[in-house]
């Protein structure tokens, strides 16, 4: 829906879907992990991918990394509808341009090598010249705060804490010079005290190298404080999306009202704030038909049961998928009414 | 091993207790919440057993009388009595943690030792139990020592907040104390370490460095290295935790006490 002729994203996702098939072969069924799932992602831009665990947050990751073909949909990286010009293994240029940071910095790492092997790799892989390589690790140590890096680069994985296994991760993303980061939680296993900095890393990366992010987490408030804009998902299919700021202020969706009056706030009493809906996450083996929040939604209504909603402007910049927001046949009052999209 | 210390559990030292004491002062006056639900849980085990082993345990009951009180505590937190003959694996996360809730309450202890209870679960399902323990609470009167890393969540939640740094206390006082004039260094700075959903936008640092090594912590103050406010006494000395307010302990050597 929403066109950029003049500058076209860096990435571009349409409809992307998965679906796993589960069962013998005479009851096949399929985990609908991932549906219609469409975005962009521009250059410099953190775009933040928030869900509960089964969302289909790391589904949508590992589809564009290409670890594994979607069911449908399509991948426009760079204007190129990567999945066509590329149908069966990704190229070397694209996994060099669409790099990952994964969720665990002690399974990430291997354990038998130096921090330095596990730069050069990446450097030998993607860039045939050799020469200056050593130099170059010790840069990629510096820019990511590991002083003194030629202390570092001999060190093995076991001698370094959470936070600095995970600077090494991204150290390693950023050796081969990538476009897209693909970050999976990336803090969610640090130390509390030491989160925002490597927070602070991806932001600094961003502004600095115009490197497009995808940050995936459970934690609305990182999502906030470094999501330039936030996608929120639920079982498989992303239901909002709007500027960070303008989603957590304004959230259209009822499931991402529900998820934000569930965030601990400090500031305001636990007695004063109750949960609207309960229940959990439903099965996404063969789903029914209709909004996926369907069964738990506090203004659920009949259509929501039927058919799932399509993409609908609440704002400039804002959509949702809710049948509360579609245009409404008997004209029922919305409190913002959808914006035509130019 | 125990090095040293006292546990005094309503003046007696739990630490004087024989074998046998111990097992009756286990679970019928200290229960426990673990944080993986699926691993505290027997996975071949219906969990009306699994409920009913502790009643039969500690209590001289029926087989068929235990069942019942096993359905009715499922009930209590919030799950149907027709799931008694469910195993662990046809249940949620979020009811997997309800059932060992269940299992910790079995006895009616007058404490419960909640371990990161909620912290593999998702944030409204953490809210939903978190709701009901506190709901539980009020209603049965027992008390809570809630483990955590999540501070916002202990705010929002507890009565009173210790902080640890590195195996020791260094601050112990009222929630809302620990939000408003956190003294030790080491709590503002984990309360900086925190972005926030609602208000401006603001630059956080969180604290630099990383945990120490409790193989050979630093000498003096164990946070001393990270601290920005650090003073050559911090290097030496280790601060003993003091009374600086009514309700107010810290470990630090830069905070003056304010007694009254």
């Amino acid at each position: 829906m929403i066109t950029q002729a003049a500058n076209q994203p860096l990435l571009d996702v349409r409809g992307l879907t998965k679906h796993f098939p589960v069962g013998g072969l005479m009851r096949r069924r399929h985990v609908h992990a991932l549906n219609q799932a469409s975005f962009t992602l521009d250059r410099g831009q953190v775009v933040a991918l928030v869900g509960e665990s089964g969302s289909g947050k790391s589904t949508t990751a590992r589809l564009l990394t290409r670890l594994m073909p979607p069911t449908a949909g399509e991948i426009i990286f760079d204007g190129q509808d990567i999945l066509k010009t590329e149908p069966r293994k990704a190229s070397a240029a694209y996994r060099r341009q669409v790099q990952m940071i994964f969720q665990d910095p002690f399974g990430s790492l291997n354990p038998v090598h130096t921090i330095g092997h596990h730069l050069e790799r990446p450097l030998h892989i993607h860039r045939a010249e050799a020469g200056n390589i050593r130099e170059q690790v010790l840069e990629l140590l510096a820019t990511v705060g590991l002083n003194p890096p030629a202390d570092f680069a001999d060190r093995y994985p076991y001698e370094l804490s959470g936070g600095q296994r995970q600077r090494v991760s991204i150290a390693r993303a950023l050796a081969v010079n990538p476009r897209i980061i693909l970050a999976d939680e990336p803090i969610s296993m640090l130390d509390v005290s030491i989160r925002m900095g490597v927070l602070n890393l991806i932001e600094r990366l961003k502004e600095e190298r115009g490197i497009g992010f995808l940050y995936i987490t459970h934690d609305l408030a990182s999502a906030r404080y470094i999501g330039d804009r936030t996608i929120v998902m639920y079982a498989g299919h992303m239901v909002e999306s709007a500027e960070s700021a303008e989603l957590m202020q304004a959230p259209a969706h009822p499931y991402t009202q529900l998820l934000l009056s569930a965030v601990p706030n400090p500031q305001a009493g636990f007695a004063q704030r109750t949960v609207q809906a309960r229940g959990e996450v439903p099965s996404l083996v063969d789903p029914p038909p209709g909004c996926p929040f369907a069964a738990r939604c506090p203004k659920v209504m009949d259509i929501c049961r039927q058919a799932m909603p399509a993409r609908t402007a609440v704002s400039a910049g804002h959509w949702v998928h809710c049948h509360l927001y579609q245009d409404a046949p008997a004209g029922e009052t919305h409190d913002r009414s959808p914006i035509a999209v130019h | 091993m125990i090095t040293g210390g006292e546990i005094l559990f309503k003046g007696q030292d739990v630490l004087d207790m024989d074998s046998a004491a111990l097992q009756a002062f286990r679970w019928r006056d200290v229960s426990m919440v673990f944080q993986s639900a699926l691993n505290a849980l027997n996975p071949v085990m219906r969990i009306k057993d699994q409920i009913a082993d502790v009643i039969v345990r500690h209590e001289q009951i029926s087989k068929e009388a235990a069942y019942e009180r096993a359905a009715d505590l499922l009930e209590t937190v919030g799950i149907e009595r027709s799931r008694l003959d469910s195993y662990p694996r046809e249940l949620s996360g979020g009811m997997r943690q309800r059932v060992v809730i269940a299992i910790a309450l079995a006895l009616r202890p007058p404490l419960m030792i909640m371990d990161e209870p909620t912290t593999a679960l998702d944030v409204v399902v953490q809210k939903d139990i978190l709701q009901q323990i506190e709901h539980l609470k009020q209603e049965m009167g027992f008390s809570i020592l809630f483990i955590t890393h999540d501070l916002s969540l202990m705010v929002e939640f507890s009565d009173r907040i210790g902080i640890m740094y590195a195996g020791k206390l260094v601050e112990l006082a009222p929630a809302k104390e620990i939000l408003d004039q956190p003294l030790n260094p080491y709590t503002q700075g984990l309360l900086g370490s925190f972005p926030p959903l609602v208000g401006e936008k603001i630059r956080l640092t969180g604290i630099p460095g990383s945990p120490p090594d409790l193989a050979a912590p630093p000498a003096g103050c164990r946070f001393h290295p990270r601290c920005p406010l650090a003073e050559a006494r911090c290097r030496d000395l280790e601060p003993a935790l003091r009374q600086v307010r009514p309700a107010h302990w810290v470990a630090c050597h830069l905070v003056e006490g304010v007694h009254e």
